[in-house]
């Protein structure tokens, strides 16, 4: 293919595109905005028994090394971040801690017992002590977002429904999601559905609540404000949050520790400060968001390939 | 050669593989049902589901097919002078074939695609893995209710069937052949059996569990690509119309030796 045959288009610099862009208005749906610092935790006891203990994690899919020899322990309390890029298996280590998918090597000790020797009915029995917020919500299409929430008590004898509505008023006020009980996820906005999704999985008061991705797909602003919820619901729950993302400033900004998963184990486990401080080229280069210099994509079209370069 | 042993030989694996998950799912299923693992509520949606939402064409289908029947019927019977047993042949009909099968076929197209597309829709947006994560079994919670849907409701829509195709093929018989009411309808009693009503409605529960398996079958191992959601629909239907043919004749054979 000749030179001529290819187009590059040069992507504008972020500031000059913020610069021509006029200034949003904050969200008037509800959704105010958490100061990430506003929030005061108490310093995690790492003394006693770990709440979550990873050995030896392996996990192949399909032929593919997907996760390679992890290990890692999380105390009570904790708010513990995983961070790494795209289809570092970031996603599938949080499908193992609860059981969703099942290691090919490695024991996963939850409150001392090992979730991957467990049949579906012990760790339907396990998962009643956690809870998971989905990357994009997975709030049911067909239920109210007061019937979301309420769902893992929707069986319960020893409560009345009014013990339940009440628990449901409850999460929703401390999700900032009061007076959304009857709407449908599908008249909701992604952050109320997060907002949703959180409420939902702290129903069954979990000690443990695992967040996919929580700030995925929503505006900076927004995105803050969720992170900010997280660390806000897990200090007054008291529950253990482990929070896998790649928006490594909101992962700073909240986490006690993290973990930088890459080339399929670990690089880094750290505080914040820690991540900040490493000279380990992929965490330094990934904690301070550079890239390894000009990078291009190639687009096919039916008229040729465009280098998009940015 | 070898080449087309070896297509034919990964089709048939293909196969063995797809009816073992069928039955695993099945037999789950009746795992729940035999420990009473039913929920209430999305039961009742279901039954809603698959049988008021599908009466109107499971009507419409056999209000026609019981003129079109009787038209044909009446026409032979006035030239072998049997035009006194019209009813009867038309009920016959109705009940042993006509009924259970083409509102299975019915069904299969409007609910057993509407499973696979919910439940397909479900795993792609991780509602299917949000429910385990909540200590719920998606087969509890959302196969055994359509189970039970497809199992109750396909018999009652198929006797509905069977009056409203009987029914037209009378409006047909009157307006081509001026048979009268007493005429019609007088041969059914006495030639009618029971146990074809029985041996119909037998077939449409076999069928209900059909359309409600393949259904939720294609829905819970649809891959998680939404494009992959309408092949699934599709496939459900296709899947269910063959397996309920080849099931037909098989009950068939075994219900009225």
């Amino acid at each position: 293919m000749s030179a001529s045959e290819r187009d590059v288009i040069k992507i504008a610099p972020e500031d000059e595109a913020d610069a021509r862009a006029a200034p949003e208005p904050l969200p008037a749906d509800g959704e105010h905005f958490i100061p990430r610092a506003s929030v005061q935790r108490q310093p995690i006891d790492r003394s006693g028994e770990p709440l979550l203990s990873i050995e030896d994690i392996h996990q192949v899919i399909e032929g593919a090394v997907i996760i390679h020899d992890v290990s890692f322990k999380i105390w009570p309390g904790e708010i513990f971040g995983i961070m790494g890029m795209s289809g570092s298996g970031k996603t599938t280590l949080l499908r193992l801690l609860i059981g969703l998918d099942k290691p090919t090597e490695g024991r996963i000790l939850f409150k001392g017992e090992d979730i991957t020797q467990l049949d579906e009915d012990g760790l339907n029995r396990v998962r009643k002590s956690m809870g998971m917020c989905f990357q994009y919500s997975a709030l049911f299409d067909s239920m109210t977002a007061a019937e979301n929430v309420a769902f893992a008590w929707r069986n319960r004898k020893d409560v009345t429904p009014e013990q339940r509505s009440e628990r449901v008023a409850q999460l929703l006020s401390m999700v900032e999601m009061s007076g959304t009980e009857d709407r449908m996820p599908a008249d909701l906005s992604g952050g109320m559905r997060k907002r949703v999704s959180i409420a939902r999985a702290l129903m069954e008061e979990p000690e443990l609540v695992l967040y996919d991705e929580p700030s995925s797909g929503l505006d900076p602003v927004m995105s803050c404000n969720i992170t900010g919820l997280i660390k806000k619901v897990s200090t007054d729950t008291g529950s253990t949050a482990v929070m896998v993302s790649h928006d490594v400033s909101n992962l700073l900004g909240i986490c006690d520790r993290m973990l930088m998963l890459h080339d399929r184990g670990v690089q880094l486990i750290g505080t914040p400060d820690d991540m900040r401080a490493s000279d380990l080229p992929i965490v330094h280069r990934f904690v301070h968001g550079l890239g390894a210099g000009e990078m291009t994509e190639h687009c096919s079209t039916p008229t040729g390939v465009i280098d998009v370069v940015g | 050669m070898l080449s087309a042993i070896a297509v034919l030989g990964a089709q048939v694996l293909k196969g063995l593989e797809y009816f073992g998950e069928l039955s695993e799912l099945h037999l789950r299923t009746l795992v729940h049902l035999t420990r009473g693992n039913v929920e209430y509520r999305p039961t009742v949606e279901q039954m809603s589901s698959v049988g008021v939402s599908s009466l109107p064409i499971v009507a419409v289908t056999m209000l026609f097919s019981g003129m079109v029947f009787s038209y044909h019927v009446a026409d032979q019977a006035s030239l072998l002078g049997a035009s006194g047993y019209v009813g009867w042949a038309v009920a016959e009909t109705m009940a042993r074939e006509l009924g259970p099968a083409l509102t299975a076929i019915v069904v299969a197209a409007r609910a057993g695609s509407a499973m696979a597309a919910e439940l397909g829709t479900m795993k792609v947006t991780e509602q299917i893995d949000a429910l385990r994560t909540m200590a719920t079994d998606p087969v509890q919670y959302l196969v055994v209710p359509r189970y039970l849907a497809g199992m109750m409701m396909v018999p009652v829509l198929a006797l509905i069937g069977d009056v409203i195709g009987v029914t037209g093929g009378f409006v047909m018989a009157n307006l081509t052949a001026g048979m009268t009411v007493d005429g019609y309808f007088g041969s059914i009693p006495g030639n009618l059996e029971i146990w074809t009503v029985a041996a119909g409605v037998i077939k449409a529960i076999f069928f209900g569990i059909i359309i409600a398996t393949i259904g939720c079958h294609q829905g819970l191992y649809t891959e998680k690509a939404s494009e992959e959601v309408g092949r699934a629909t599709t496939r459900a239907v296709v899947y269910c119309i063959m397996l309920i043919y080849a099931a037909n004749l098989v009950l068939t054979v075994l219900l009225f030796p």
